[in-house]
């Protein structure tokens, strides 16, 4: 079981994104997203793809535009096959924004889009916190299959504002169509609803605006009330037991 | 040309909102991102794909590309367009060029950025000088004011004129050689150096006249056709070279120190042959010769310091400064300072990778009314804005965590901020072919290669012009904006081609640019040949003088293996990153530079790096001078009051002042954990607003061992200048090892980083200050000098910046506060690690020191009180003492005997204690000994003193081993209250929500 992670352009976390796979027995190979364009490695040969944090291309143009715009150019029908064969995706943060902009959290109900995009914080900066989230497990997914209510992870962003088209009943039909894995506890950037992580209809694409890899290893850990935590790892290890 | 506006506007109710504009009152308004793209054949079918596509999101944002379109502008509105001067480097363009590229690759795409603001109802007078200082930077910026029902305005879609991007700019200066005569009188030689903005004193320029006469070397250049005299391309290489910012030339001056005899603390005369030999190298050497296990791998020749960490890695740590583009332009200033010492290190060694950045920022207090401020000036609260959106971009975007820093705030720094950029390196010990991680192997034959940006005119003269004093005339060309994603790009690219052992080493392009990077590359080999016509040009037109000293960021020179070149620049080519050959490594013995193989510059190596002619100063100190008010009105000075023993208040008052109050809202702006390996952060506690020492960052992620680890810290304290700058030396140190100790560090590994930042010790007619400042200077070096050998903690790298002056155009003269930054890297491991936040109700407060004298005067109540009084003056204090005390609290927290440690420094031992409590969000109750004088014991600054809080459990074993260092102060309890008595006395009692309200003031940031 082999996962790639994506790297180059501007991205930032690959290594540590290796690291938290490899603390769950996940192997994995770092790529330049060219080397995908340019065929030295076959997407489709991977159990998984990690597309990490970071600031692709400046977050010129708004965050993960640009990469976007490429990977839609030239891989976009890797993506898709490589859902529909059912592996997994995971997209922190910048990742989170690109698989946004690639459109594949969009579904379509009664002839409508139901869609979202993220945007500046509220109050338009950069914050780097550990913040308290909650899970939902009525919602599915190769990601979030464990048994924790709550869990802290950092966050580190300046675009994680979450905004459905059609506000009210955008982030509604989300939530009924049970694609909202993540909320945060308290208004953290203005998303609606506190949405913290959107997932794909089939459940395997799972984008977070928290980073679970920084959170993987004890001595990542803040200590909140006296605890060391490092829940991110129960991302991981969800995903090496669907697997498996 | 087709040329198209495009405005992206945010929808309804997301962004608009008001922005404080300064004095001006403020405006409501909108912001609208703007771009003008340029192309032949651009089908409106293909420009309404692109809207959506690339310029905006249809859920957030309405993209408009015509005028005729429902936009609701009112016509009283005030239009603010706010672009780049052309030149200057535009981040968005750059990324819209790449954007449109790759949906239509078969064209060439120009693009340029600009911001719209929008202001209702007001008028233009009454938001010029807001905008001018708020938003737009005429130095780099080009500014319009329109009226919304200005024709202009309303036909913006149509009618453009081709785009001013930098292609279409064509420099007057043909690219022949010039030959520059230095065949004429002292003040035309003089008048030479200021109007090519040299740098060169006149004895310099004699040095060059004369060698350039000599007679072999004029026969030489006969026979290789070059012109007698120095050509301008020869000339400004040496003055690149040559300049304070390379050569460092008043660190290595003879300094003749005299003292008189009613000086406080007698250092005695002495004649100085360089301070750069005599007090750091030479602390080094004598550190290195005494200490148990020599861990210094690599000093004072790379561009950083190298030390061991383990059997695995080895770590490379650098500190810059770029005060003088700070303080012209801050954002841009201090976002090139922080990716150029990135960059010093990955041109560590065989390639450093850099995994943390600490920023410590000195600007003018940000109360300084604006009328006192002199008119050139940018108000500090603007520069303190500027330069942590610059450092934050730096770091945030190249993914390279922000972990340590500080910001100190005092008058004088309005004339010039103080910005230093640190960065943390770990190379490997050696590489997959065996070749040490810290070797620096260049051999004849291999190529030249210069990786990253284009060249631009683009900083032309920052070594020289940062070697002069800041003035109203200083040059905008020395003015950069950095671009972390081209870096970045560069960066992961060169790190990739180290582990594949394409090149065998490298070093960046910093000031100076190829002048200074190639030319002393060539001395590894001998010598070096390069044809600045093969450089990629952001725009044609450039003389090749300012080719070879353009300071266009991004840039690395790269020695590569001839067998190795191909590979090299494919990889460069699908990582996206520029590469190019432009030249040889040889042991010619001379540095040459050609364009289309003609040669413009010829000049022999040992000259360029040997010729520089010793400076001498004079050094006369008696006493600390007294320090004159540049306010036109004496009375908007802060008065000062005499203390009358209201605890509560003087309390409140250091809490909020701004050197202490909490800096968490920006700190937490800057990313302090990506790279996965921050395991103490600059916070802690329960609501994460307790402020740590330092941080730790662990090495296992970086390739070290599991549980290694190390501290990072830093310490100053300017105000001590004021009254002698030995001992703000000596304190300074001792900050910055006192930090890492309570943060876990080891005291037997500590490596210190020293940068220097003063004002001109050269005495000139304008300068007569010189003399006290040379004594300064030595006095500092002489403090500097006894506490990293007192503490056996060797300097490994530094750097100083000696022309902190501004002369403003109505003649006030304004000095930076001579300015000792010590930086400190210590070993620790995970198993060891400690914060500062109170932990537990019923846990035991100690104070715990050295015993040292502590002071008031120069310290942060004495901002508010009168302590002039000489029983408050700060003291000598032993090194020694000290470093035991270390080692024992060390044993201590490896024993896991601690609950919290934090050092005492601004403010005294009780805004300590008050910061741990706010961090653990718990009470306090104090009783202090009757004996105690309560104003020193609660308030006073000192050396070696640390608050620690202890379980009941412990506490036995940690007042046996600290003995009579550590004495009780109170204990830790429930509740929202910090109180202090003495002899029965209350003397604080104050709620921990009004002291976190005071200390935290957000609406400052």
């Amino acid at each position: 079981m082999k996962f790639i992670i994506l790297c180059g352009v501007g991205i930032n976390c690959e290594n540590e994104s290796a690291q938290a796979l490899s603390s769950v027995g996940i192997d994995s190979k770092i790529v330049h997203v060219n080397d995908l364009i340019e065929k030295r490695v076959i997407l489709n040969s991977y159990a998984g793809l990690v597309i990490p944090g970071g600031f692709s291309y400046g977050d010129e143009l708004g965050s993960g535009r640009v990469l976007a715009l490429k990977i839609k150019k030239y891989l976009m029908d890797e993506i898709n096959e490589f859902i529909l064969n059912g592996r997994p995706i995971l997209g922190i943060c910048n990742g989170f924004q690109v698989l946004e902009k690639l459109g594949v959290f969009n579904f379509n109900d009664n002839d409508t889009v139901y869609d979202f995009s993220l945007t500046h914080n509220k109050n338009r900066e950069f914050v780097d916190k550990w913040t308290l989230l909650k899970v939902d497990h009525s919602v599915k997914s190769a990601w979030t299959n464990f048994s924790s209510e709550q869990i802290y992870l950092p966050i580190r962003h300046g675009e994680g504002r979450v905004v459905f088209r059609n506000a009210e009943c955008g982030f509604a039909k989300f939530a009924e169509k049970k694609l909202i894995p993540l909320y945060y506890q308290s208004d953290v950037n203005g998303s609606d609803g506190n949405v913290a992580a959107v997932i794909d209809k089939s459940g395997m694409v799972l984008g977070m605006m928290p980073h679970p890899e920084c959170a993987t290893f004890c001595e990542h850990s803040v200590k909140i009330n006296h605890q060391i935590r490092n829940d991110g790892k129960m991302f991981f290890e969800s995903v090496k037991r669907y697997l498996s | 040309m087709l040329v198209t506006r495009v405005e992206v506007w945010k929808k309804n109710g997301l962004f608009a909102g008001s922005l404080n504009l300064g004095n001006s009152r403020v405006a409501s308004y909108q912001e609208v991102n703007c771009y003008y793209i340029e192309e032949k054949s651009l089908e409106d079918s293909e420009l309404e794909k692109i809207k959506y596509e690339l310029f905006g999101d249809e859920i957030i944002d309405r993209v408009l590309v015509g005028g005729n379109e429902d936009l609701v502008v009112n016509d009283s509105w005030i239009a603010v367009e706010v672009g780049y001067l052309f030149g200057v480097t535009d981040n968005s363009a750059k990324v819209v060029e790449e954007g449109l590229s790759l949906l239509y690759p078969e064209r060439k795409w120009k693009a340029s950025s600009f911001k719209l603001y929008l202001f209702k109802r007001c008028e233009v007078e009454e938001i010029q000088t807001g905008v001018f200082r708020y938003l737009g930077n005429r130095l780099i910026n080009r500014i319009s004011f329109k009226r919304c029902c200005d024709l202009d305005f309303v036909n913006r879609f149509e009618n453009i004129k081709k785009i001013s991007t930098d292609e279409n700019i064509s420099l007057s200066e043909g690219a022949q050689i010039r030959r520059v005569s230095l065949d004429v009188s002292d003040q035309e030689l003089i008048e030479i150096s200021r109007s090519r903005c040299l740098a060169l004193n006149l004895e310099e320029m004699h040095t060059i006249k004369n060698f350039y006469q000599g007679l072999k070397v004029s026969k030489q250049r006969i026979l290789d056709g070059l012109p007698i005299g120095p050509t301008d391309v020869e000339l400004e290489i040496i003055a690149q070279t040559w300049s304070e910012h390379c050569k460092h030339k008043i660190f290595n001056a003879l300094i003749d120190y005299t003292e008189s005899s009613d000086v406080k603390l007698k250092l005695g005369n002495r004649k100085v042959d360089g301070l750069y030999k005599e007090y750091i190298k030479g602390a080094t050497q004598k550190v290195r010769s005494i200490m148990k296990d020599d861990f210094t791998v690599s000093l004072f020749h790379d561009n950083a310091g190298i030390v061991s960490f383990d059997k695995f890695i080895n770590i490379a740590v650098k500190v810059e400064t770029h005060n003088g583009p700070s303080g012209l332009d801050p954002y841009g200033g201090a976002l090139t300072g922080i990716l150029g010492v990135n960059r010093d290190i990955l041109g560590t060694g065989i390639g450093a990778k850099p995994i943390a950045n600490m920023d410590v920022f000195c600007v003018g207090e940000l109360d300084t009314p604006e009328h006192e401020l002199p008119k050139e000036l940018i108000h500090p609260k603007e520069i303190l804005r500027g330069i942590h959106k610059g450092v934050m971009d730096g770091g945030n975007k190249s993914g390279i965590p922000t972990v340590n820093g500080a910001v100190n705030f005092e008058r004088d720094y309005c004339g010039k901020p103080l910005v230093y950029c640190g960065t943390i390196g770990v190379v490997p010990k050696k590489n997959k072919n065996g070749i040490k991680g810290h070797s620096k192997i260049v051999k004849c034959g291999m190529r030249v290669v210069m990786v990253g940006g284009a060249i631009g005119a683009d900083g032309i003269h920052g070594a020289t012009f940062s070697s002069l004093e800041l003035n109203q005339e200083s040059p905008s060309s020395a003015v950069q904006i950095g671009d972390p994603f081209t870096q970045k790009k560069v960066l992961d690219f060169i790190l990739e081609a180290r582990d594949l052992c394409l090149y065998s080493t490298l070093t960046d392009n910093g000031a100076g640019g190829l002048s200074s990077s190639i030319g002393e590359m060539a001395t590894y080999t001998g010598g070096a040949v390069i044809d600045v016509s093969k450089c990629p040009v952001k725009y044609s037109g450039l003389t090749p003088y300012q080719l070879v000293i353009s300071e266009s960021q991004e840039r690395m020179s790269i020695a590569v293996s001839p067998e190795h070149l191909n590979e090299f620049l494919a990889l460069a080519k699908s990582r996206e990153v520029l590469a190019t050959d432009i030249g040889e490594f040889n042991n010619s013995g001379y540095f040459e530079v050609r364009s289309c193989g003609e040669t413009v510059a010829k000049i022999p190596l040992a000259f360029l790096h040997d010729g520089v002619p010793k400076m001498k100063l004079e050094a006369s100190w008696c006493g600390p001078n007294k320090r004159e008010s540049w306010f036109l009105d004496q009375s908007s000075e802060r008065r000062k009051e005499n203390f009358t023993g209201d605890y509560n208040k003087a309390l409140l008052l250091v809490m909020s002042d701004l050197n202490v109050a909490s800096k968490e809202r920006i700190i937490r702006m800057y990313d302090h954990e990506v790279q996965g390996a921050t395991v103490t952060k600059p916070f802690s506690g329960q609501g994460g607003n307790g402020v740590n020492s330092g941080s730790v960052i662990w090495m296992y992620p970086h390739g070290g061992e599991k549980d290694g680890a190390i501290a990072v810290s830093c310490g100053l304290s300017p105000t001590l200048s004021k009254s002698d700058p030995y001992l703000m030396a000596k304190y300074a140190v001792d900050e910055a090892v006192r930090n890492v100790i309570a943060i876990g560090g080891d005291p037997d590994y500590i490596a210190l980083l020293d940068n220097f930042c003063w004002p001109d010790p050269v005495e000139t007619v304008e300068n007569p200050d010189g003399p006290y400042r040379a004594a300064q200077l030595v006095r500092s070096c002489i403090g500097l000098c006894e506490a990293s050998v007192g503490y056996m903690a060797p300097l490994i790298s530094g750097k100083d910046s000696m022309k902190n002056n501004f002369k403003s155009s109505d003649g006030r003269k304004i000095s930076v506060l001579p300015t000792l930054l010590i930086t400190a890297v210590s070993k620790t491991s995970t198993n060891s690690l400690v914060e500062s936040s109170f932990k537990n109700v019923g846990d035991n407060i100690y104070i715990v020191s050295s015993e040292s004298p502590s002071y008031l005067k120069d310290g942060i109540l004495d901002r508010y009180y009168d302590f002039s009084a000489s029983k408050y003056e700060a003291e000598n204090f032993s090194v020694e003492k000290n470093l035991r005390l270390y080692r024992k609290i060390n044993s201590a927290i490896k024993e896991k005997l601690i609950s919290s440690v934090q050092d005492v420094s601004d403010g005294g031992a009780l805004s300590a204690i008050v910061e741990s409590a706010i961090g653990g969000d718990l009470g306090v109750s104090i009783l202090l000994p009757d004996s105690s004088n309560p104003l020193l014991e609660l308030f006073g600054e000192r050396s070696g003193a640390f608050i620690i809080s202890v379980s009941k459990i412990n506490s036995g074993k940690f007042e046996t081993k600290l003995g009579a260092s550590a004495v009780k102060l109170g204990e830790v309890c429930v509740g929202n209250n910090i109180t202090v008595v003495c002899a029965e006395k209350q003397l604080v009692n104050l709620s921990l929500d009004e002291l976190k309200k005071t200390w935290i003031k957000e609406e400052w940031w």
